[in-house]
């Protein structure tokens, strides 16, 4: 089950440079990069949101990894 | 996953029989190879079972045989960003992209970006030549569906896997930040770089590095989210600038990293797993610094390559990929 979108999780592992080396690598690869997006455009921070999610709702085997956020 | 040096003759056998295949080899010896369901890429260095070692003649064949299907597709150019497309419902895709090629930086800079890369695991390397070649004979992908030879574009082999067969792809990276040095940064990605931030200063980079005598046999390190991302130092110009064998990422911190010491003995003690059945890929530097010819890195073997692929471009790393039964998986 992934989280609704104005879950405060979201924001948090997007805002923050929390390790995340329990994750797969690709969540941590693709967590990195919308982070870095996010830094340089505050206002995207929705939009990743919705990409980090998707990503999530596609992919069963990373969504063990939200535990860590 | 077995992986094993064999002659051409036998690897031929192996393809003519329907095996689905990743192989390395000179571009004399994938020459050879009839059509069927592999990919190719060129290097004649190898880890093999007995060591480090250059091989002109033989190739090294992974063959995954958990596979039911296989199809070959060269992306280039404006295809490139496609390369998820085509895939299985459950599998997972190899890569193989030429070293120097345009395939190669506009994936090393766009990769993370193209969409559905993270939906199933992508492995590969940069294919390369011998070091005494560079600028004589170019790196190539071989597409084993039409036996061509290419020097442009990513030959992606898109695997089906079976019911329950899960992919775990992992990497293993001996280098760590040095978090007391100095912390690292660029305004804009890329290859190379004349200046640099270097603890909130702008300096030209090529002179901070020899002014500050920095081995440039270590990369720069980047930490993605406890993920350790090396950038390697290709060269070093008071003119030119710095140039590297990856991007560097504009906003990414980066400290030169720690010496490991003795590679080919600090692998061995942090290397763990079944190495023996997973397909690896090492970088050329690490054999070069690491002092490889002749020596093994563990269980694990695997061709020696011009850089490394899990998801994103990687440098001095190992890159590792297992296929195994979903019930191995969950108990692991």
């Amino acid at each position: 089950m992934v989280p609704a979108a104005n879950d405060p999780r979201w924001q948090r592992v997007l805002t923050s440079d929390s390790d995340l080396s329990a994750a797969s690598l690709a969540t941590k690869i693709l967590v990195t990069r919308l982070r870095r997006e996010a830094r340089s455009d505050p206002s995207s921070i929705s939009g990743k949101i919705s990409e980090l999610r998707a990503y999530f709702e596609k992919n069963a085997f990373a969504q063990a990894d939200i535990a860590g956020f | 996953m077995k992986n094993t040096m064999m002659s051409v003759a036998e690897a031929a056998e192996k393809i003519e029989a329907g095996a689905v295949l990743l192989l390395a080899g000179s571009e004399e010896a994938l020459g050879q190879l009839p059509k069927g369901k592999w990919i190719g890429g060129t290097s004649v260095y190898f880890v093999t079972e007995t060591g480090g070692r250059v091989d002109r003649e033989n190739v090294f064949v992974t063959e995954i045989e958990r596979a039911t299907d296989a199809r070959a597709v060269v992306y280039e150019g404006e295809d490139l960003p496609n390369l998820t497309m085509n895939r299985f419902d459950n599998g997972l895709s190899m890569i193989l992209i030429p070293a120097f090629s345009k395939a190669h930086s506009e994936f090393a800079i766009k990769g993370a970006e193209f969409p559905g890369l993270f939906d199933q695991p992508l492995m590969g390397w940069i294919t390369g030549v011998h070091l005494e070649e560079i600028g004589v004979k170019t790196p190539k992908v071989f597409d084993g569906a039409t036996g061509q030879a290419h020097e442009e574009g990513a030959a992606v082999l898109h695997v089906a896997l079976n019911d329950g067969a899960v992919a775990d792809l992992d990497i293993l990276n001996l280098f760590e930040q040095d978090v007391a040095a100095d912390k690292i940064s660029f305004s804009e990605d890329g290859f190379g770089a004349k200046t640099a931030m270097v603890n909130g200063e702008e300096v030209d980079f090529a002179a901070y590095l020899t002014e500050t005598g920095v081995d440039t046999q270590l990369p720069l390190v980047a930490n993605y989210a406890g993920m350790m991302v090396n950038v390697s130092f290709q060269s070093v110009d008071a003119d030119k600038g710095v140039a590297f064998y990856a991007p560097v990422v504009a906003g990414a911190e980066y400290h030169i990293a720690k010496p490991t010491g003795d590679y080919a003995a600090t692998f061995a003690a942090r290397a763990t797993g079944e190495g023996a059945s997973e397909l690896s890929c090492n970088c050329i530097l690490n054999y070069l610094y690491g002092e490889l010819e002749g020596k093994k890195t563990g269980n694990f073997t695997g061709p020696v390559t011009f850089g490394e692929i899990a998801y994103i471009l990687l440098n001095q790393t190992m890159v590792r990929l297992h296929v195994k039964a979903a019930e191995q998986a969950a108990v692991a």
